[in-house]
């Protein structure tokens, strides 16, 4: 996979160099697409520690940040990228000291949502990276005190802001795809889509690391949009089209043109069946977060581009060369999209409300105003 | 009137299709993308079904290599309904059903029985069963010590009458009371006390004995090898087990029946299969030969070519482990010896395909290739042998078959049919590959020349009575020594010593 950073680093574009996508496997609404690596990347490895999952809170940038964490990740680069062991002996956190431990919260971490562990090994906490940069840009507030917007936003911002997830055991068939489906040779990844939806996109950078975490997506976050399709029917590209593999007024004599043909329509139809055009070839907006030797750990969101509904969050190990280690991904659901491309268009506007209606007129037909109460941003106004 | 004739046609081969398939891969256990407890329910009303519509085909159903499970069924159905109006079939049931339970092994003909109580049917034809059967086995004791739970119960069920010494063992125990004649018994009574009298008696019930009386497995297994009264399953679990406490069983795997040595050349870890590789390759070929010159099919045409789907989901459950891909290779050793050109293709080619033994349940369910390739090798009869799930393409047999037959000429004359060892409860039938390619249920690389006879039946090509005529010649085969049927023990015949 391949990745352009542009020079401030505020923009990247994911491509698939390097990763092959194998045939899909359907059970259920789920369907998985491996993805293969030809040539695993030995420089980069990467594991999971289960030793301090439970509820946590991060001593974060903009404040606070509270979730469940049911693994943190460690990688390890270099030279000496060793193979990650389960077991690793570090601590996340003190066990319930320090006055900043809330309620219910075992686990505090004060250093943040990573950290160096070792001269060549960050542990970091996957996916919450991703979350929690998210969460931190839908607290944005105003910044100049308009008419429109009451003291307190103006003041004090938006407080606090959660979003809910489910874990993979929740999203229906999840469970039984992942124990069915055996694991390719040189699987370093997988897509999963669930109800013909883009759910996640994960990948590693060696096979080996990729066997021991295949299964723990099932404790990851996902999109409770996801399970709120209905109906959850089987969501399976049938091979029904020879048609593809035909030439123009080419007949169908023997076996052997029928072989040809099939093979012609297989490659066509393989190209069509892993859609990845929702995440894939966009443009993101990125933040990088830690350099680890020549690879750079990056957040990402996807731009929204209207009318469509279709945002990505997630997070990327990206080398030099713009080879991507890792990846994780999480969508969003239309609403929380919204409510970021709303407060992007005030930010743009200097949150001049009268200018950003004007705006966009034709995107809220019902007007800016109601559209904030709509998505729950009512407390920002008078 | 005659569309009305040539409907009912149709829809009996669809009813014939439906219970074959059902009642030839339906076992109650768990497959590779089912789960236990779906599958209990269809079974029993599809037997219900055929008992009441097609009862003589039903009857007869009983020759075409059911498995066991759904063998104890139909004897249980045809019992619990009454008998039959024609004489002739009365004969004809009779002599099938004491047939079939003495086909069964002997724990699956005790829980046909049983069964019958538990469904609270007590009619003349039935005890007469239980009689016919208790009464036929060659050496009673042994099955009195061994399954005394079972015949306890039918001997209650059927209110049999059993000799002084028996009805001692069964019903009073034999702790009390000396020392028996019959020296079975007499060695099941000084087994309660003494550690030599348990080794000699069967292993299961020395088993029970043992774990009771706080004796040890390994002093258990000490003589094991001389040991009679094993089974050859017994017997093959016991080697296993027998080799960590250092004692020696004997299995002779080259005269094991075909499927039992494929499951268990699967069992074994790839480098034991590496090490032993001419032994299971001769035993392979020569179980393969033997099942084919007792079981053999006709193919309307040769070359025969066999597709087998090798992929992750043929190696199946727990239960059932390795159960679909075993009967891929059990199928491709018996078709060595047919006699006409013969290949196999499998889904996946790699090192293995040259020695089949060191198979494994590997790769994608690819069939479509694989078809292809038999095509285009010029084959006139391809068994493809799936479980139905394919994934690379998925519908790509489907899609290559329909352009197959659309378009290329000579595509009629090639004889196609898609075998699928496993049942999903969901619908009554093994999944399908494709519409126009008949699907059928099979068990056992045996029932493959039954098998054809019946696609050819149900996909219209053949006539139901080219299907009765092969099944009437397998009814006068069953050699049955007492010819008439249930009917040679009096009612008040007394059992056992």
């Amino acid at each position: 996979m391949k990745v352009e950073l542009s020079r401030g680093d505020t923009e990247i574009c994911l491509g698939l160099d390097g990763l092959r996508a194998a045939p899909a496997q359907v059970w259920g609404e789920v369907r998985l697409v491996p993805l293969v690596r030809d040539e695993p990347m030995p420089e980069l490895r990467l594991g999971l520690d289960r030793q301090h999952r439970g509820w946590t809170s991060a001593d974060v940038p903009g404040g606070r940040y509270y979730s469940y964490v049911p693994h943190s990740m460690v990688l390890s680069w270099g030279d000496r990228a060793q193979e990650v062991k389960a077991a690793w002996e570090t601590t996340l956190g003190e066990r319930g000291q320090g006055r900043a431990r809330a309620k219910g919260c075992p686990v505090h971490l004060k250093h943040g949502l990573y950290r160096r562990v070792g001269s060549h090994a960050v542990e970091f906490l996957p996916l919450h990276l991703a979350i929690e940069g998210f969460l931190s840009q839908l607290l944005k507030a105003p910044q100049v005190a308009w008419r429109e917007y009451s003291p307190e936003a103006v003041r004090f911002g938006a407080g606090a802001v959660c979003m809910e997830s489910i874990s993979g055991h929740g999203v229906g068939s999840l469970a039984g795809a992942l124990s069915r489906f055996e694991i390719h040779e040189g699987q370093c990844g997988v897509l999963i889509y669930v109800s013909g939806r883009l759910a996640t996109a994960f990948a590693v950078s060696h096979p080996d690391d990729y066997r021991l975490m295949h299964h723990s997506l099932i404790h990851d976050a996902y999109a409770p949009v996801l399970v709120s399709a209905w109906p959850a029917q089987e969501h399976e590209l049938v091979f029904d089209a020879l048609e593809w593999g035909e030439r123009p007024g080419q007949q169908v004599q023997d076996v052997g043109a029928l072989s040809e043909v099939f093979e012609r329509a297989y490659a066509v139809w393989s190209h069509e069946a892993a859609p990845m055009g929702e995440l894939f070839g966009q443009r993101l907006s990125a933040q990088r977060l830690y350099n680890a030797g020549p690879f750079k750990l990056v957040r990402f969101v996807s731009e929204v581009v209207w009318p469509s509904s279709e945002a990505h969050i997630g997070e990327a190990i990206v080398g030099e060369d713009g080879r991507i280690g890792y990846l994780k991904t999480y969508r969003l659901s239309a609403e929380q999209v919204q409510r970021l491309t709303l407060l992007r268009q005030l930010e743009a506007c200097d949150w001049d409300i009268k200018r950003a209606s004007e705006l966009t007129q034709a995107m809220y037909p019902m007007g800016l105003k109601q559209k904030m109460y709509a998505l729950g941003l009512g407390y920002l106004l008078r | 009137m005659w569309s009305l004739h040539v409907a009912r046609q149709r829809i009996a081969r669809e009813d014939v299709l439906l219970f074959m398939n059902a009642a030839r891969a339906g076992t109650g256990q768990e497959e590779f993308y089912e789960g236990e407890g779906e599958q209990a329910l269809s079974l029993d009303f599809l037997h219900e079904y055929m008992l009441v519509n097609y009862r003589e085909l039903y009857v007869r159903t009983l020759v075409m290599g059911l498995n066991h499970y759904n063998t104890g069924l139909v004897v249980g159905c045809l019992l619990s309904a009454g008998a039959p109006e024609l004489e002739s079939e009365r004969e004809v049931e009779a002599g099938l059903i004491a047939a079939a339970l003495e086909s069964l092994p002997a724990p699956q003909a005790y829980k046909a029985l049983r069964r019958l109580r538990h469904w609270g049917v007590n009619n003349a034809r039935t005890r007469q069963a239980i009689l016919h059967y208790l009464a036929h086995r060659e050496d009673l004791p042994f099955h009195v010590i061994k399954y005394r739970g079972h015949i306890k119960a039918l001997a209650r069920h059927a209110h049999l009458r059993f000799g002084a010494q028996t009805e001692r063992v069964l019903f009073k125990g034999v702790e009390k009371g000396g020392r028996f004649e019959e020296p079975i018994y007499e060695q099941f009574r000084r087994a309660h006390y003494s550690d030599d009298a348990l080794l000699g008696l069967p292993l299961t019930v020395a088993e029970g004995l043992a774990a009771s009386r706080g004796v040890g497995r390994s002093r258990l297994l000490e003589d094991v090898s001389q040991r009679g009264g094993m089974t050859r399953r017994e017997r093959e679990r016991v080697q296993q087990e027998a080799g960590r406490v250092g004692a020696q069983v004997e299995v002779d795997w080259s005269r094991a029946p075909l499927m039992r040595l494929c499951t268990y050349i699967l069992g074994l870890s790839m480098a034991e299969r590496r090490e032993r590789v001419e032994e299971l390759e001769e035993a392979w070929l020569k179980a393969g030969r033997r099942e084919w010159s007792r079981h053999e099919a006709s193919f309307k045409a040769g070359p025969v070519a066999l597709v087998v789907d090798r992929s992750y989901s043929s190696g199946s459950s727990r239960a059932r482990r390795n159960q679909p891909l075993a009967l891929g290779l059990a199928l491709s050793g018996m078709l060595k010896a047919c006699g006409q050109p013969f290949k196999t293709f499998w889904s996946l080619e790699d090192a293995s395909v040259e020695r089949p033994i060191l198979v494994t349940a590997k790769g994608q369910s690819g069939l479509a290739r694989p078809l292809l390739r038999a095509l285009a090798w010029g084959a006139k009869t391809v068994i493809i042998v799936s479980d139905g799930y394919e994934n690379d393409p998925p519908g790509g047999v489907a899609a290559i078959l329909s352009r197959f037959w659309a378009d290329v000429p000579g595509a009629q004359q090639v004889e196609l049919v898609h075998l699928n060892p496993v049942m999903s409860a969901l619908q009554y039938q093994p999944k399908p590959l494709a519409k126009g390619l008949i699907t059928l249920g099979v068990r056992e690389a045996k029932e493959l020349g039954v098998l054809l006879a019946l696609s050819r039946y149900i996909s219209g090509v053949g006539e139901l009575k080219e299907l009765r005529t092969l099944l009437d010649a397998r009814v006068a085969a069953m050699s049955w020594r007492d010819l008439d049927g249930l009917n040679g023990v009096s009612a008040s015949k007394v059992l056992g010593p």
